[in-house]
Formats: structure tokens, sequence, C-alpha cells
């Protein structure tokens, strides 16, 4: 195919196969060498670029989805103009220089959106950008010396600096149209899927290209339902909260309506990867591909959550709860999409918790998560839902750790039960203690908060 | 009578360099993105290489089938039968194959390479090969590998064996009040340099080859590829692309590596390049040893060590390598920053069946540190002492000696414990820290760390470094085979040639390294680049300033004894004669460009006896302490770091900046091997073997870092500079580990302390109470 994009500032056109990531495109069809590669699955941020005025892992991003885009690279930049990369050469906080290019981007993304950030919202902002050399240390201070430059203020002036793509951005060529499908809009789409429903749908893209470099084959068709406007936005209606599949994690976290009604899901987004996975990684995604180690099923399972399916032949919907029939398998039928979920609102008097602990602090996949959702009667326990994930093939209930809890005052003591009998109920297959004696622990730190 | 030339102004541009936080070299083009790493290059007509890799531990390859219904003209296909030269990576020792032929002895071993003209070719070429293994029992373990059922290496699977001893230890055991023993382990440790492993090779119209890669010892893969391809020394180039990271990583494997492209570059008669992806970078190449080390110490009441008896394994893996240098290095830093009157230390490596492990920052001197300081915490603990006071009791100071015999030649020890200790309010944090209630806890921990710089012991007298300064109308080219790989060796020997030359920081021009140009100043190893390699180019400075002043005097007719030179200047007795670079022209324009060899000059007071291992070992000793606060979460086991303030005396910081940048990435990539960074193994496979679950610190998981450098200087280094670079990596494990121990009660005497490490010593305590 062909397409046309906006990169740093100009307007470029580039021939790509249907899967060639932006990566790709860039440092093999354009000759923009800047952007590097280290992982291939959004796990060190070499490849950051700035997508639409968000920062994205190249490696992560179907070329085809940039078509009519407007695209940053480290090229793109003013050199020894740009404040940033000026801080960066005079703190030292370039060494072997690999992870640069996408460290500068991703500060500059930073500051972009929050032009004096603390010294805790600098490390937050570049966790996706890993740096094996600096120890980090010089790095910070070289973003901390751009922001009092006024850097972030400064780019902000300079947004819509930049050619708009003149012509059609895309063009697809010999058997592509079909096996690529580029639907305007979600009727469009539904059609597509009811005449291949073995078209694999291309959105945020964050797990799909590491199941390619996995071994999983390449699909014939694929969709991209990325720029469907119908799968995205957070709706308030009467009794829920309806979040369209579509909606990135970074949407999701920055949204005061979700900030107020479902906090414990503002706080899980802020934890899906880094910036640059949050900005990409759907919601919807996350629910439908179905990992044992997706962060928001156990969440939105106690949340009373429902998924809303949408085909040609109409809309159903079924609890979250009964979308999966077993490992990375849903009830799906294969001409239906996901359209949005819809979560109850809450009562006021209600406390809901999610805690993930990966391997680290940041940018870490869930080694365990729980999640619980508690009302309380008076003092007594009222409505209580209990899940743990990355266990078992999907979340399960603590149906046990429920039932004792159910009705009794939380005194130290039900607590400490209740966190010894969840502790049993889930069945992890490796580090067995470990993971047991944390889910227990994260319970009786939920029930205590619950009590305050 | 010659006329005089006049002096222009490169007097008034000459600064002092040394000390001074010159801005790096390659800073611009790395911000910019402009520096070319390998995969950057643009090679027209340049195929894709790929490798086919034994799926088993250990087994004997009973055949390897090419699919026939894949198109073999369209690609170019290798195994050993067609290698032109030994089937040997010549390192240390020969026992590595460049494919294997007959036996398999790790996971992800080479056994057969392709090359095609696209990566989609390559893929399915991969896939079209079928090679059938007879499986054989596998050795797994430091334990099967001692125990010798099973012999995979030589008689015994040990690869080597070295002892040290002084005093009589068991006669000293006699005296002590309580003789404390403990058996400590780490793991594996990936360097996880970001950019992966690759090469390109090029053949050349004389039957050669030329190699342009990410590496960081240009002569050990000319060395081996001139043995494995069977060719004299003039048909090999190897050239270094912009490397994005080494930590060691890049010293021993890319000789194998380069092996592999070139191969396939001659048989297919154009450029291969072989760029290997995340996953098969760290399945296949070099890690940090794993250890085994077990510590018995006879101490009296007060804490002062009577006798230390160390027995100390490292699993080299399937061959060779590095290990025996490396094993030479753990037993050398193996009683750490202490005086130990009696001693007996028993260092061995052995063979296992999986992936060889090599160089990585420290090289060997991480475990042996880590086992030490743990010990010095286990004493403490024992005997009701602080561990700050067992340290102060027994630390080296000027004029006492290692077990093997060197003396100590300055308090630097001493001296950065108590500015760590007094800086980072340690005494006040830890009774501070000791009230906190709630699951949320904060440690405190403390490590004291050394490193001897440059090679063990004749090391540096074998390689016999060289470096060469050309000298071109406008500037000097610096030549030498030490690489940048980020840790700033391209500025820093740019300011020790300028300052050595007094001529301004921007007319010294370091060059890539090119086995065609410079000569063989040694690998990039070792922590020798600054400290000895340094001094070689100083040598090398002064060389050049003689030759010009004996041109000066022939061309001026001046007695040599009336020249001086300083600043960029010529003098006759105190009157300006010439400018530097005025008679660089006139000497090029007359007899064309002068180059000398800067060479190296062993410190005639130090000697070391390779059999006993006895003697000096290295030319100066860097020390440094850190003292690391962290907080536990005591209900998930998380633990993030919260300042680390470290002090380090690598002797003068010739670039300070620089220098604070290796201390803090050292001692992040040292902290990350003490609680994070886990490769668990599976019937010989790494289990963790993406960057998805290698987990190395992020940012968020980063202390803030407090650094202070304190310049003690060595007479044997440039302008007194120690080896700086791998110390820092020493501290962080036993820091951290000690700082968590703080926070939690529980001690660990492994790395890294995970969740599931702490977990089972949390139980094995409710075991002892209940």
């Amino acid at each position: 195919m062909k397409l046309r994009f906006t990169l740093n500032g100009q307007e470029v056109t580039a021939e790509a196969s249907p899967l060639d990531r932006l990566l790709d495109v860039l440092r093999e069809q354009l000759g923009y060498v800047g952007t590097k590669e280290g992982c291939g699955e959004g796990e060190c941020g070499a490849c950051s670029v700035i997508l639409n005025g968000k920062l994205v892992n190249s490696c992560l991003v179907p070329a085809l989805q940039v078509r009519g885009g407007d695209v940053l690279t480290i090229e793109g930049l003013d050199g020894e103009e740009d404040a940033l990369q000026k801080a960066f050469v005079e703190e030292g906080a370039v060494q072997c220089g690999f992870c640069i290019p996408g460290m500068v981007l991703a500060a500059r993304a930073l500051l972009s959106t929050n032009p004096n950030p603390t010294r805790e919202e600098i490390k937050w902002a570049l966790a996706g950008n890993l740096c094996r050399c600096t120890g980090y240390e010089r790095i910070f201070r070289a973003v901390d010396k751009a922001a009092a430059e006024g850097y972030g203020r400064k780019i902000a002036a300079e947004k819509g600096r930049r050619d708009n793509v003149s012509e059609e951005s895309v063009k697809l060529q010999g058997s592509e149209p079909s096996r690529v499908f580029l639907p305007d809009d979600l009727e469009e789409a539904l059609e597509i899927l009811e005449r291949y429903p073995d078209v694999t749908l291309l959105s945020g893209c964050t797990d799909f290209y590491p199941d390619l470099m996995k071994g999983k084959p390449e699909p014939e068709r694929v969709m991209d339902i990325w720029n469907l406007k119908e799968l995205k936005g957070i709706k308030l209606e009467e009794g829920y909260m309806e979040i369209g599949s579509g909606t990135t994690f970074s949407e999701v976290a920055s949204s005061d309506l979700v900030k107020e009604h479902f906090p414990a899901l503002a706080y899980l987004s802020t934890l899906i990867g880094a910036v640059a996975i949050q900005n990409r990684a759907t919601i919807g995604g996350n629910l439908v591909n179905g990992s044992a180690a997706a962060d928001s099923p156990p969440l939105l399972f106690v949340l009373g959550a429902i998924a809303v399916l949408q085909s040609k032949r109409g809309v159903r919907e079924i609890p979250v709860t009964e979308l999966y029939s077993g490992y990375r398998k849903t009830v799906l039928r294969p001409d239906e999409l996901l359209k949005s979920v819809k979560i109850p609102l809450p009562s006021v008097k209600s406390r809901q918790f999610f805690y993930k602990r990966g391997s680290r602090l940041a940018l870490t996949i869930s080694r365990l998560s729980v999640a619980g959702f508690i009302e309380l009667d008076g003092e007594a326990v009222g409505d209580i839902r209990l899940a743990a994930g990355s266990m078992s093939p999907v979340p399960i209930f603590l149906t046990e750790t429920e039932k004792y809890l159910r009705g009794k005052k939380l005194t130290e003591e039900v607590i400490d039960e209740a966190r010894l009998i969840a502790s049993e109920e889930v069945s992890p297959r490796t580090s067995k203690d470990y993971r047991k004696r944390v889910t227990g622990r994260l319970i009786s730190r939920f029930l205590k908060g619950a009590r305050s | 009578m010659v006329e005089k030339l006049k002096v222009t102004p490169t007097e008034k541009k000459f600064r002092e360099v040394i000390g001074k936080p010159v801005v790096r070299v390659d800073a611009w083009d790395k911000v910019m993105g402009k520096a070319e790493y390998i995969d950057d290059y643009p090679i027209p007509g340049c195929w894709y290489g790929g490798t086919v890799r034994s799926d088993v531990p250990h087994g004997r390859i009973v055949g390897i089938r090419q699919n026939p219904s894949f198109d073999w003209s369209k690609v170019v296909f290798v195994t050993a039968k067609d290698l032109p030269g030994p089937n040997e990576v010549a390192m240390v020792r020969r026992d590595m194959p460049v494919l294997a032929e007959d036996i398999v002895n790790y996971v992800s071993e080479p056994i057969a390479l392709v090359a095609a003209p696209t990566k989609a070719l390559l893929k399915a070429a991969l896939k079209a090969v079928k090679v059938e293994i007879e499986p054989l029992e596998p050795v797994l373990s430091i334990e099967e590998a001692l125990e010798g059922k099973k012999v995979i290496w030589g008689n015994d699977n040990v690869l080597a064996k070295f002892e040290v001893k002084r005093g009589d230890v068991d006669e000293a055991f006699k005296e002590a009040d309580i003789i404390i023993e403990e058996t400590y382990r780490t793991g594996h440790q990936e360097q996880l340099y970001l950019e992966p492993q690759g090469m390109v090779a090029l053949p050349r119209d004389d039957g050669g080859v030329e190699v342009v890669g990410s590496l960081q010892c240009p002569y050990y893969i000319h060395g081996a590829m001139t043995h494995a391809l069977n060719l004299p020394p003039d048909k090999v180039i190897i050239k270094q692309a912009v490397t994005g990271g080494g930590f060691g990583g890049k010293e021993d494997f890319p000789s194998l590596l380069a092996i592999h492209a070139a191969v396939l570059a001659l048989k297919a008669k154009r450029p291969v390049k072989i760029i290997y992806d995340r996953a098969e970078d760290i399945v296949s190449t070099t890690k940090r040893h794993p250890s085994r080390i077990r510590h018995r110490t006879g101490v009296k009441k007060d804490g002062t060590i009577v006798a230390q008896d160390v027995d100390l394994v490292l699993d080299g893996g399937a061959y060779t390598t590095l290990s025996i240098v490396v094993l030479q290095r753990s037993l050398l830093h193996a009683t750490g920053c202490y005086q130990i009157p009696n001693a007996r230390i028993l260092a061995r490596a052995v063979a296992t069946n999986t992936p060889p492990n090599g160089a990585f920052r420290g090289f060997g001197a991480p475990q042996s540190i880590f086992a030490m300081e743990r010990q010095m915490d286990k004493i403490a603990r024992t005997l009701g002492l602080s561990p700050v006071e067992v340290r102060r009791k027994n630390l080296l100071k000027c004029g006492d000696a290692f077990p093997f015999g060197q003396r100590v030649e300055d308090d630097g020890a001493r001296l950065v414990f108590e500015r760590a200790l007094a800086i980072s309010e340690y005494e006040r944090k830890r009774a501070e820290y000791s009230k906190d209630q709630g699951p949320k806890k904060r440690g405190i921990g403390v490590s004291l760390f050394l490193h001897g710089g440059g090679f063990t012991g004749a090391g540096e007298q074998k390689i016999n470094g060289k470096i060469k300064l050309f000298l071109a109308r406008e500037s000097v080219e610096l030549h030498v085979s030490n690489v940048e790989m980020g840790q700033g060796a391209a500025t820093v020997l740019t300011q020790i040639a300028a300052q050595g030359l007094q001529i301004p920081f921007e007319k010294v021009k370091y060059c890539q390294p090119d086995t065609s140009k410079a000569p063989d100043s040694g690998p990039t190893v070792a922590s020798r680049t600054t400290m000895i390699v340094g001094k070689i180019v100083l040598r090398g400075t002064e060389k050049l300033i003689m030759q010009i002043k004996e041109y000066v005097s022939r061309h001026f007719d001046v007695p040599l004894r009336d020249i001086t030179y300083a600043r960029g200047t010529f003098f006759e007795n105190g009157t300006p004669l010439a400018d530097f670079f005025e008679i660089a022209r006139r000497i090029e324009e007359e007899r064309g460009p002068l180059e000398v060899i800067g060479d190296y000059v062993h410190p005639p007071e130090l000697n070391w006896d390779d059999e006993k291992c006895q003697g000096d070992a290295y030319q100066g000793y860097a020390w440094g302490a850190s003292v690391l606060e962290v907080e536990v979460d005591t209900d998930t086991w998380e633990v993030r770091p919260l300042r680390d303030t470290v002090v380090v005396d690598g002797g003068t910081a010739i670039n300070p900046l620089l220098a604070l940048g290796q201390v803090e990435g050292g001692s992040l990539q040292g902290l990350g091997y003490g609680y994070l960074e886990v490769i668990e193994m599976e019937g010989g496979r790494y289990r963790n073997n993406r960057l998805a679950n290698y987990a190395i610190p992020t940012s968020v998981d980063c202390p803030d870092f407090f650094v202070e450098l304190m310049e003690i200087p060595c007479s044997r280094g440039a302008f007194g500079a120690k080896g700086l670079g791998e110390m820092p990596l020493s501290g962080g494990g036993p820091a951290v580990v000690a700082a968590i121990e703080h926070a939690t009660g529980l001690f660990a005497n492994r790395l890294p302390v995970t969740g599931e490490v702490l977990t089972a010593l949390e139980q094995e305590g409710d075991e002892r109470r209940s």
C-alpha cells in the first residue's frame, strides 16, 4: 500500500506491506534511522515517536494506521536550538545513546502536557523508556533543566506547524483490497466482519505485535478499527457508565468521570505498561485478548461490568464474567465485536480496590492482581465481590472469602480469617507460596481500608 | 638563519581539561539521532544472516535436514563442514566451536547458518532446517558438575581452579570465639545493553574480510577471525560501529558472531548482516556467572576477624570463554575491603550444559563482594553488633596486605566508608527507620567495595598495549583499539591526549577503532581504558612532543636542550619559536605526516606470580561505599529504592561528569542484580527470555542518587586515575539486600532477593517460631 503522512512537519509518501510497523517504514523505507529497535514488543521505548501528539512505541503501530497522521521523530527536533536536547548534552544524560532518541521524545511528550513536572512525575513519564547506562539521574536532571527553561510552553506554542496531507492518505494495491479493510464507520466494519468472519481486528496492537514476535502466524485478513468514533469515549448514562471499547487507558486514566465513579479503574489504567502503551492499549483490547495477566478483567468482574457485543444482526449484552470460554478464548461470535463496556454506578458508600504486583514498580506484567468491591450495611459487610487475576487462565472470584465475609463485622479477627481463606482460594502454578500469601494480604489491606 | 614562525593564537585556546566536565565528543550525534549503530548502516546489496540453534541442553547431532521443498539456491547455507578453518573460537582457550558438529552442549548453541537476500526469505529458510538430536544426560547445576558423575568437560568438569593461602587458617580458627558459616548464592545476570548484538561482514577483493559491528574488543575478534578463517592478519579488518552499550556482553561473544557473519559473507560473496532480535540475544549470549560461595569466618566477640576460609565456585556454562580470568578476579576480590590475617580461598569454575557465561561489568567481583559483604552483616547479626562497627574493625588500612600479598597503598576504604556514612546520615536514619509502623517499612543498608584496575597480574605486560598518534595539519588523530560504548572513553582519552599535548581539546580527534589503522592497545575491559590506556596515550604524547622538538631543533638550528614546550608553543630559552600546528604543517610538507606509537611500560615495582596467585594483582584499587535507603511493602514484598548515597575513590576523575554517570549507572545495575533481575533455568533453558519477563530497573525503580567523588590519585594511572567503570556495580547488590534486611528483619543469603525469596525466609521464620 501507498501511505501519505506528515513526518517532522513535511508530507511523505511510503510503500508498506499491510502489517509493516511504523518503525519499519521509518527506518527501512524512509531512512529515518534515529528511531531504534531494542525489543520489538513495547518493552524498552527505544523506538518511541510522537504520533498525533502522543508518545507511542513505533514497533507496535501498524504503518497503515499512520495514514494522514502526524509523526515526529528525533530527526524533527531542532538540535542545538532545542533546549531539551541541549539539556541532555550538558547534563551528561547521554551515554551509549541507544535509548536517547526515544527518551528525548518521551521527555518532550511529558513537557508538552506538563511543563513543570515533579521528579516523581518525570519518573513515571519515562518509565516506558529503559536506559541501562545512566542510572537515569542525569536524565531526570536534563528534563528538569529543560522544564525550568520553559521548554513545555515553547513547544505548546509551536503546535500546528505541519503540512496537511494533501491527497488521499492511503492507497491499497494489488490484492490488498481483499485483505486489508479500512472502514470509515462502525456500520461498514460490521458488514466486513459479517463477510469475513476470520478478519483480525487491529486497534492499539500492543498485544498483536508481541504475539507475532512470539511466533503467532500472521493473519490473512486485517481490519483497522483504531479510528472508529463509535468505539470511543466515556459516557455517563442513567445508572451506569459506558466506555467505548476503543477508548485508550490514557483516556480512561485522565477522565474525570472515571476518577469520580471508578477510582480503582483510573488507577489501574495508569499501571498498564507505561505512557506509550497507555496511549495505544484499549480497554476493549485488554478484555477481548483475554490474556491471563490482563489487568482490567478482575476489576471489571467485581464492578459487575457488562460487555456490549454488536454484529450486523444486532446488539447483545453479557456480563463481563461470562466473556471468556477458556484461556485467550471469548464467547464472541465470529461476526461480533466488543462495542463497549457498561459499568453500573456504585453507591457512594461502596469501596473499590485494585492492586497489581508485577516484578517491578512500573512497566510490568502482573504476577498477581486483586480487585475488590464492597458495600457496608451499617458495620456489617453487605455486597462484596473479590477477584484475583494472573494466577489462572481467567480471573477468579474468591467466592469462599466472599461467603465468609457476608454479614460479618470487619474486626481484626474476621479480616485475618478472610486473609487466610483468600490465600487458599487461589491456585497459582508457579511461585505458589508467595502469590498466595500476597493475595491474602492484599485482601486484608482492602478490608482494612474499607472499614475507615 | 631560518625565519621565525608567527605564533598563532592556539596558545590562548589551550585550556586545562583534566578534571573538567567537558561535553562528550559523541553527545550531539547521539542526542540528534545521527549516530550510526550497526543496524543503521546503509550497505547496498547486503544479505541477512540467521542461526539454526540447538533446542536441547546436551545431545548428539544425528542429522541436519534441509527441507527439499524450499529453494536452497536462493540462499547460502553453512554447517560445520563448510568452515574454511578450524572449528574453534579462539579466546582464552579454543574449546568452543564456531558451529556444533557432533555434540551440542547447551540450548541455543549454533549449529548452522543461513544468509538470504530478504528477511522474509531468511525466516522461511530457517524454518526449513530440521536438526535431529539424540538427547544426552545434561549437567545443569554447580552441584552436578562438582559431583562429576557425568563428565562434560575435561576429566572432572572443572574449567579452572586457583587457590590462595595466607597464614594458618586452621590454627587461627582455634583462637576464634566463634566460627560463622554461611553459603551464598548469586544468579545469572543479563547485560541488557539496549542495542542488541549485531555484525556486518563484507568480503574483500583480496580474499579477506572486513567486519563492522557492535563490539568492545576489536583485536579479540581479529585474533578469533584469523584463526577460524585461516586468514593472515592483514586480510582481516575489524571496525567498530557506534555501540549501544556493552557492559562486557560485547567482549567475548562478538568473536563468535563475527565469525558467523564472515563465513556467510565469504560463501555468499556479498555483505551479510546479522542483527539479533532481543529474544535471540537473551537466550544465546553470555551472562554473569552464577556462583556458590561458602564462607567460614573465625571472629572474636568484638567482631575482629582472625581467619577466613572461602570456597568459591562459578558456573561457567558449556565452554571456557573467559571463565579462567573471571574466576581469578573473583578470587582476588573474595575478602573485599577487609584485613584478613589468615585466609584460605579455593576458587573453581565448572562446566554445565547451559549457555556459556562470560564477561559482565565487575567480572567476578560482584559475586565475591556480595558474599563477603553479606558475611560481614551476618557476623554483625550473630554477635549483636552493628554492621558499621564490624566493618570498621576490619577495614583494610594503608600498608595492610591482601591474602595474596599485595600491600594497600592508601586509606581509600576507610575514607569512602566514613564519608558515605556521614553524608547519608546513616546512624540517624537507621534508628528512625527501625521505628516504622504499618506495612510499608523503610530500611537502610551499607556496602563497601573495591575494584582492582587493569588486567589481573601480568595481564598488562602480556597485552603490551600500544596507541598511535597521527600528526595531521590541523589536528592530532588518536588511534586506539579501545572503544566508546557509552562509558565515555572517546572523550576521556581525547582529554588525556589534549592535556598531554597541551593543545585545545577540539584539536584532538579520537578515531573510531579500526584494526587496519589502530595498533592493539588491548581490549575495552577490566576498567583499564582511562587508567592504563590513558597512561599509554600520555606516553605517546610525550614522544610526539619530543620528536617535534627534534624537528624544531634541526629546523631552527637551535640546540635541543634550549627548546621547551608549553601550551601549544615551542620556546627557545623562553622566547616563542613556533606554534604546534605551524610546525605540524611544516613537517607534513617536508616529510609527510608524523606518527608516533605510545607504548606500555610496566611499573617495575609490581611483581606477580601467576602459578601461586601471589603478588601485586592490580596496579591500583578504587574504593566505594554505598548507603542505600529502600521502602519495602511487607504485604507485597515490593521494594522501592529511595536514595543511594555513593562515595567512590576512583583516583583523579578525568571528567567528573562522566565519572558520576559511571557511578550512577553501575550502581543501578548492581541494584537490579540485587533484587530484580531474575533468570530462572528450566531444563537448561532460560525461562526469562524476553524483555517482558527479564526486568531491569525502570526510572521508577531507580533511587535518587547522591554521588561524591573522592579523588586519591594513583601514580600508575593517567593523571592519577584509577579504574572506575566496573566498581560501582559491586556495591548495589549487597547494599540493597542489607537495606531489605533492615526493613524486614529477613536475612537473605542469595540474590536477587525477590518476593519469592522473602516469602520463603518469612516461612522459615514462621516455622521456627511455631
